[in-house]
């Protein structure tokens, strides 16, 4: 808010204790609380007159984390990724090899975090009021077994049914999936968003999966489809634009 | 800035220069802070829209010309040009930079009986091709900011019959897409910003068709 001079001074006129006053306190009205839009060019905020952001590595002994905290928006990142982490590791190695048939797993979500070395994986943080958006981004392979056509000496491909779905969930509330997810080497991004307000957030990952070897007939080769679920690599990261 | 005094004038007393001189000596030796001003006091006409928070950077190539990954080493993209992006860009703060992929692949050809891999681990990669968006900056220094990998086949990865031998039908037509984020220094200058992708077997054919490379630079 602008303010000027209450009580304007004539040449030659007496000055009155009042004119003096109440002229300064009008002045000075303006910094005591009343600075407004009006007191600032517009146009004129820009990137030098706001803060720094403030960057934290969050990272454990088993994830590459990060932390990004700026005046408009915030980023927070979770990534377990040995090909992106560990200098001349090879893309075709997995960092986790589940055996569908011999691992505890549930038929519903099951929480990343459960798996072996994956315990750190979640994004943990206190968002301020806006939207919430970001990704996860998923590289895992459920392929299909070769197996003997029984009697025959002849391959077969096992598992076609086989099928993972994975999950992003905000304080529980399931936010996206990728819908089932059949045999093959997969590199999926799920994006997501959702608003928030000043609270605490936690996401995470979830997946359920799926092996069908009841029915296996006995006495081929293997004994049994391995039916793994390797994951390659996987990274959680969102966005905080604040309101 | 504290809230500003105003000392009294007294009617019949003649105020002194110090006393005068008070309230702009505080104003002048102070500066603005909360208490000095009105809630919600800035709009969205105070941002400043011609140097934006955040920087977006795209390369898009919605061609029909296909790029045939050559080798087993990263090579970049390129359909006509390279899928790169050259901001030459110096960061006023700690910068977030944040990047994303996305294209589709055409056609795949498998080169033969177990051109995907016999099921040892020795052969595993044989079955794989992938993607990384790859950044240079400071002229010298890279960083892998997202990669992400994917079959010729469905098959798994360690699976076998001694007699099997059959070309396995290829994944074809299918779309990639990889996302990642890392933070560069004040002052870093961003050079380039790469798709590349690379194949498990040069005895097998993937082809990369329209694919799109997105950087958005957070600065605060």
């Amino acid at each position: 808010m602008k303010k000027f001079d209450k009580i304007a001074q004539r040449q030659f006129d007496q000055v009155k204790e009042e004119t003096l006053y109440s002229n300064v306190k009008e002045q000075i009205s303006n910094y005591n609380g009343q600075l407004d839009g009006q007191n600032l060019p517009i146009n004129s905020i820009d990137l030098d007159k706001l803060p720094d952001p403030v960057f934290t590595d969050t990272s454990t002994a088993t994830t590459a984390g990060l932390k990004w905290v700026g005046e408009t928006q915030a980023y927070y990142r979770v990534r377990r990724s040995q090909f992106l982490d560990v200098a001349g590791f090879d893309y075709n190695n997995p960092i986790l090899t589940f055996n569908l048939n011999s691992a505890d797993y549930r038929s519903g979500w099951n929480n990343v975090i459960d798996l072996t070395n994956f315990f750190d994986f979640y994004l943990n943080f206190e968002a301020r009021s806006g939207m919430l958006h970001g990704c996860a981004d998923l590289n895992f392979r459920h392929g299909y077994d070769i197996t003997e056509e029984v009697g025959t000496g002849v391959g077969e491909e096992w598992g076609f049914d086989w099928w993972t779905n994975w999950g992003v969930f905000v304080n529980d509330v399931l936010v996206a999936e990728t819908g089932r997810v059949y045999p093959r080497l997969e590199n999926l991004v799920l994006p997501f968003a959702i608003p928030v307000g000043s609270q605490d957030i936690r996401i995470e990952l979830k997946f359920q999966t799926t092996t069908s070897n009841i029915n296996f007939p006995a006495g081929t080769y293997p004994a049994k489809p391995t039916s793994n679920l390797e994951i390659y690599a996987l990274q959680l990261w969102a966005n905080n634009s604040k309101k | 800035m504290s809230i500003i005094a105003n000392p009294p004038i007294i009617a019949g007393t003649v105020p002194t220069a110090a006393t005068l001189n008070s309230p702009y000596n505080l104003i002048a030796a102070d500066s603005v802070t909360d208490p000095n001003t009105k809630e919600e006091w800035a709009g969205r006409a105070h941002l400043n829209i011609a140097t934006p928070i955040n920087k977006l950077f795209t390369k898009d190539y919605d061609g029909t010309a296909s790029w045939a990954i050559p080798a087993t080493t990263f090579t970049t993209i390129a359909n006509v040009s390279a899928t790169e992006i050259n901001p030459a860009y110096t960061l006023e703060n700690n910068a977030l930079v944040r990047v994303s992929a996305t294209g589709l692949v055409g056609a795949i050809t498998i080169g033969g009986a177990n051109r995907d891999g016999n099921g040892t681990a020795g052969q595993s990669l044989f079955n794989t091709y992938a993607f990384q968006i790859k950044i240079t900056y400071n002229t010298t220094s890279t960083a892998i900011i997202a990669a992400g990998s994917y079959s010729l086949s469905g098959k798994a990865r360690l699976t076998f019959f001694p007699t099997s031998a059959a070309v396995r039908k290829p994944i074809a037509q299918r779309s990639f897409g990889l996302s990642g984020c890392v933070v560069l220094s004040s002052g870093d200058v961003i050079n380039k910003v790469e798709l590349q992708a690379a194949i498990g077997s040069t005895a097998n054919a993937v082809g990369i068709l329209h694919n799109h490379l997105n950087l958005i630079i957070a600065e605060t």
